[in-house]
């Protein structure tokens, strides 16, 4: 059955079988490494993000659980908290059988573990991720940035693309939804302080979806809108996530680009790049401000840029074709240079941009 | 792969000579070309449409049943019906008309037409057969009747329509035209005969055709040697009571020429005794051992059931408290429901209270002790799991140790049986030895002649059984492939049933098949009920239920494009209204979603069922034969004439309105 | 109010509540059932018999549902093991501490191994895949298309998920590496 040969294939192919056959003869104790290590990579993950490793992290298991260097020169992990202090250099952590047991040494040379045999060593550096078995590297690297056993950013920067294609896209939502001035989805609903700001209606709907797919997660409940943010009481940010279990917090800003009708008069004004930037510089104060109310959280800074950009429009226009309608579809935010942190930082996402199709005749 | 078999499409029907068919006073010849869909000839009572299709079925397979409801195998139905067949026609035709009566059937199965004559008194034996295929406007003859007597001719029909249809052999083609496809005024249910289920389910499901006889031929032999066995084991116990009433108190006897051989005899019977010592000693343990086995398994399954009670009690939640709606209320909404405060706190504090055992309107403690309780109730699963370990561990023992203690009695029986033969080869050879007698030589003989019944009954006995249960992992194995035969069909197989089941009765029906001793059959039930709610039907229903049953069996068995053609004699039974409607509806699903065929008689009333069935066909469908054109009615029928019109006439209409 | 409560479905549902919950931050009810399911193919592959497993499933919602597992979830939800986060469940403190006071009886311990691989096994290959390669299980579907109440059959798919075990070749005992075979097997399932 080509079937089976094609199934038999991919099994033989997925790394954990690369790992057992690296092992030969010794499948049952380099299995039962394989779990334990996994297992205590998400525990590990949760005080540590890999994508913002500046070092080198091993984690290793010894089939007799024989310690990899000398226990005297080791530090007994209790509160895994500390590791946020070795993460911009070289860690090897060994885990055992018994799962309250871990051992953290600093300054060894990793060459002597990858040299044993009779241990299954997992490597993290420069978000790539592979094991060594029995001498073979295994690439087991599947995100462009992080590692696969630690999904936190990884889920919600997924989510967040969701959002955008299931809510988005075609105004799906019915908070969002309200956010337009009228049905074709040309304008933005707008209008200055008060209840009709398109910005709280989206914020509604990223707040209400968020909650529903994502696990582990509380989310900041919905502040009042403050339009005015003076110095004494400055805007928080949109929306702040924090992990259950995780130390880890997310940062998410929501702006929209597009062209706003007031309510009061009729008359339009546009919010483009200028717009975005903001949000951009905004969200490094946030982000400035929280790592220094909690220098000891993971902190990761979204910028969420819903998309109603339409070409030729005037305070006249009625319906819209499909040309001008969908002519941002694919036009890239132009961000200023001097606000391209997620280029140098690891701590911010590239802006994701969401398109809103309008309803073109 | 699901076997699938050629039904036969019926083409023309052609009665010669049968006296029960007079039009003014006059014997008519019957000419009927069957249409595909729904072929319906509709008379009044009496007037012989049960006959009619009587005398098709025969035409096709040599075979009138009886009208009683045992459920015949395919080797089985000549053997019992032949003898009926042979009378069943006297009443019906006149002696002057028997020579000549015939009736004259053209079929086609696949590609191929079958034209046969068969004489009404000469079952087995065909006045013509044809067999041809038409090419464009050329008749192609795919068989030479020339130099074949009429029993040969019936032979060559029979082995060559089983060909043609996929059959293994033509008593199958039987079996499934008159038990299945048939319908008759005896209303034999299939489904809901145990041994008839089985066996139509047995042949049905089967990917290899040889297995369906494999199995039915099992499951005799099996029932044979059963009985058998019964019948000996009974002969033998006779023969031992004989024996017991005649035996007489040991006499001494003995005779100087006789000493050598009875010391020989003494040791031999020493060693007997010996061997039987032996032999019952292990039985013994081996017996002890058996009831430790079934005693320790009682254990378990005792620890067991206190374990799943323990565990209950350990997870009764605390109901008061939690499950009071004011409590849970506050908890969801975060709101307290006495003072209004709100907040995430709500819940923490509330449940807080209820943990400590604390009631959080008036802090009085509840249940203080059921902390302690619940720990002591642990201790007690501990305590229970461990006991329920070591037996586990002292079964899985003692089952090995059965295992080699069954060995040794094995081995003891062979030593007693081989010290037995001995002790008997010993005394035909020195009968004067053999035993003490009573001095009566009548007695003696007798009592030897009984010995040797019994030797011979307990024998006959043992080997049948062992015959039997050799039989039975063969036959469980065909079984079982039945069984996933059925599984591999149930997609197709449900959906339909299910279908047609609901278009009649209006619920939705779940089809299971069930196993029991050595049978299978298919359960239904009602969906999302629980399995153990029976269900009531009434007779009607579960007629009509056995019906759709067929019709989803044959439409499952369906190979080529003709479908199977169901024959059904008058479907009425006690139904109101509305379900002669649904039978109506479910007939004409039958018919054109399903590209199946129905022939069927039907009487002359206000029944919905032909109304509804006329016109979901409409003419294109369904044709509608009134018996009046062959017969003469009798006075009664006369007199309802204009009512007889008033129903054709909205038949008639029903058919048009598609 | 008295069902009686299986001892096995009491601790599976724990257990399985505790490890999804553990690593993946909750746990959707039906995906314990999901989970339990995926557990009894390694307990055949264990070299014991079907018959023996304490659960029997039919397909409800798409997913498979077991009326023991039901009660047993119920109870712990009444009780406060199992917390509602409207959108999923989490397993509450007191939920772990009930967890870690059976884990150590004997007669679980066997359980403990199966439930263990089958969680661990949705770390490795990741969670969403595991989720729908199970659901993919050809009899759970078969069942899901024809509404018939039939209790699913572990025997349709078990040979030929073990001929494809078989034939990748790697021997072990310990169950992770079959149970990720498995989950392999289901992806690419048609």
């Amino acid at each position: 059955m080509c079937d089976q040969q094609e199934i038999v294939r991919n099994i033989s192919d997925f790394f954990t079988s690369k790992v057992m056959r690296a092992f030969g003869g010794k499948v049952d104790p380099a299995s039962q490494a394989l779990g334990i290590i996994a297992t205590s990579l998400k525990d590990i993950y949760r005080y540590l993000e890999p994508s913002f490793f500046k070092g080198d992290i091993f984690v290793c298991k010894d089939f007799n659980d024989k310690t990899c260097y000398d226990e005297a020169k080791g530090i007994r992990l209790y509160d895994k908290n500390v590791l946020l202090n070795y993460s911009d250099s070289l860690m090897i952590i060994q885990v055992f059988n018994e799962n309250s047991r871990m051992l953290l040494w600093k300054d060894q040379d990793p060459d002597k573990l990858l040299k044993r045999k009779k241990t299954l060593v997992y490597h993290f550096k420069a978000n790539k991720e592979c094991f060594f078995a029995n001498g073979t590297k295994i690439d087991v690297t599947i995100h462009d940035r992080g590692s696969r056993f630690a999904d936190q950013f990884i889920n919600l920067s997924r989510d967040l693309h969701e959002y955008s294609a299931s809510k988005i896209r075609k105004s799906s939502c019915s908070h969002f939804f309200q956010s337009w001035a009228e049905d074709d989805r040309i304008f933005f609903r707008g209008g200055g302080s008060g209840s009709n700001i398109p910005e709280k209606f989206m914020q509604l709907s990223l707040h209400e979806f968020l909650s529903s797919v994502s696990r582990g997660i509380s989310i900041s409940p919905l502040r009042e809108y403050n339009t005015m943010g003076n110095e004494a009481k400055p805007k928080p940010v949109d929306i702040m996530i924090q992990w259950r279990e995780a130390n880890r917090i997310a940062l998410i800003e929501v702006k929209f680009i597009g062209i706003v009708k007031k309510d009061s008069d009729g008359s339009i004004y546009e919010n483009g790049d200028s717009r975005v930037n903001e949000g951009m510089r905004q969200l490094k104060d946030y982000f400035d401000r929280a790592a220094t109310d909690n220098p000891r959280t993971l902190i990761k800074s979204y910028l969420v840029v819903i998309d109603g950009r339409r070409n030729n429009v005037t305070v006249a226009t009625r319906t819209i074709n499909v040309a001008d309608g969908m002519h941002y579809e694919n036009k890239e935010l132009v961000i200023d240079e001097d606000k391209q942190f997620y280029k140098t930082m690891c701590n911010f996402e590239e802006p994701i941009r969401m398109f809103a199709e309008p309803i073109c005749r | 792969m699901q076997k699938r078999y050629n039904f036969i499409k019926l083409e023309k029907v052609i009665l010669r000579n049968f006296s029960l068919y007079k039009k003014n006073g006059k014997v008519c010849d019957i000419d009927e070309t069957i249409n595909a869909g729904v072929y319906c000839l509709a008379g009044a009572n009496g007037l012989g449409k049960t006959t009619f299709l009587n005398a098709i079925n025969y035409g096709l397979t040599g075979i009138v049943l009886e009208p009683e409801k045992t459920v015949y195998s395919p080797g089985e139905i000549v053997k019992f019906n032949h003898g009926y067949t042979e009378r069943y026609f006297k009443g019906r035709i006149v002696k002057k008309d028997e020579k000549n009566a015939e009736i004259e059937i053209l079929l086609r199965v696949n590609d191929k037409y079958f034209r046969i004559i068969r004489s009404f008194f000469e079952r087995d034996k065909l006045r013509l057969l044809e067999i041809f295929s038409i090419e464009g406007n050329t008749k192609i003859d795919h068989f030479e009747s020339k130099n074949k007597n009429p029993k040969e001719l019936n032979d060559h029909y029979q082995q060559l329509l089983a060909i043609e249809t996929g059959f293994i052999n033509f008593d199958y083609f039987v079996f499934y035209q008159l038990y299945v496809l048939t319908f008759d005024e005896n209303r034999r249910m299939i489904f809901w005969d145990d041994r008839a289920s089985s066996q139509a389910l047995a042949i049905a499901f089967n990917s290899e055709p040889d297995d369906a006889e494999k199995i039915l031929d099992l499951a005799r032999k099996m029932e044979k040697h059963e009985s058998n066995g019964r019948n000996a084991r009974w002969s033998s116990t006779q023969a031992k009571k004989k024996i017991e009433e005649l035996m007489p108190k040991n006499k001494d006897r003995k005779s100087s020429d006789l000493e050598e051989l009875e010391r020989e005899f003494k040791i031999l019977n020493r060693d007997l005794e010996k061997a039987q010592k032996v032999y019952e000693n292990i039985s013994i343990e081996y017996d002890t051992m058996l009831k430790r086995q079934s005693s320790l398994n009682s254990e378990i399954m005792q620890l067991k059931t206190a374990h799943t009670k323990l565990f209950s009690r350990y997870s009764r939640p605390r109901a008061q408290l939690l499950e009071n709606t004011n409590i849970q209320l506050s908890i969801k909404k975060q709101e307290c429901w006495l003072c209004g405060a709100v907040g995430s706190y709500i819940a923490d504090n509330i449940e807080k209270s209820v943990r400590k055992g604390a009631c959080p309107l008036c802090n009085t403690a509840i249940d203080k002790n059921y902390n302690a309780d619940q720990d002591k109730l642990l201790k007690l699963i501990k305590k229970n799991d461990e006991n329920i370990t070591s037996k586990n561990s002292e079964l899985d023992d003692l089952t090995q140790e059965i295992e080699g203690k069954k060995t040794d009695l094995d081995k003891a029986e062979i030593e007693l049986k081989k010290v037995k033969n001995r002790v008997k080869d010993f005394s035909e050879d020195n009968p004067e030895i053999s035993f003490k007698g009573t001095g009566n030589k009548k007695i003696d003989a007798l009592i030897e002649q009984y010995r040797s019944q019994y030797e011979r009954a307990d024998k006959e006995a043992k080997e049948e059984y062992a015959k039997r249960d050799n039989l039975k992992p063969e036959y469980e194995r065909l079984l079982k492939k039945v069984e996933s035969s059925y599984r591999e069909a149930e997609t197709v197989f449900v959906p339909t049933f299910k279908k047609l089941a609901k278009s009649f009765i209006g619920l939705d029906l779940q089809i299971q098949p069930q196993r029991n001793n050595r049978l299978i059959k298919l359960v239904l039930e009602l969906q999302n009920t629980a399995r153990t709610e029976s269900f009531q039907l009434s007779e009607s229903q579960r007629f009509f239920l056995d019906i759709a049953l067929r019709m989803a069996l044959a439409i499952l068995l369906s190979g080529n494009n003709d479908g199977a053609t169901m024959i059904i004699d008058t479907p009425e039974g006690s139904l109101d209204i509305t379900y002669e409607n649904r039978v109506g509806d479910m007939f004409a699903q039958y018919v054109t979603t399903y590209h199946q065929n129905l022939f069927m008689t039907a009487n002359i009333n206000t029944s919905q069922l032909l109304l509804s069935l006329a016109r979901k066909c409409g003419r294109n469908n369904m044709e509608f034969r009134r018996m009046i054109e062959w017969t003469d009615p009798s006075e009664i029928q006369k007199e309802g004439e204009y009512l007889f019109k008033q129903v054709f006439d909205s038949i008639e209409a029903a058919l048009n309105e598609k | 109010m008295d069902d009686q409560v299986n001892p096995e479905a009491f601790f599976d549902s724990l257990s399985l509540a505790h490890k999804l919950d553990n690593y993946f931050d909750g746990f959707k009810l039906e995906e314990i059932h999901l989970f339990s399911y995926f557990s009894s193919f390694l307990y055949c592959y264990s070299g014991e018999s079907i018959g023996t497993w304490p659960h029997r499933y039919t397909a409800s919602n798409g997913f498979p549902f077991s009326a023991t597992i039901y009660t047993a979830i119920k109870r712990h939800i009444q009780n406060g093991l199992f917390e509602n986060k409207e959108e999923y469940y989490i397993i509450s403190g007191r939920g772990t501490d009930e967890f870690n006071k059976f884990k150590g009886l004997s007669n679980f311990r066997s359980r403990e191994r199966i439930l263990n691989a089958v969680c661990t096994t949705a770390i490795l290959v990741p969670y969403s895949q595991t989720v729908r390669a199970l659901l993919n299980e050809p009899d759970l579907q078969k069942q899901i298309q024809l509404e018939n109440g039939s209790w699913l059959n572990q025997m349709s798919f078990y040979p030929q998920f073990k001929k494809i075990s078989d034939a990748v070749g790697i021997k072990a005992n310990d169950l992770m590496i079959p149970a990720i075979e498995l989950i392999n097997s289901l992806s690419i399932q048609k």
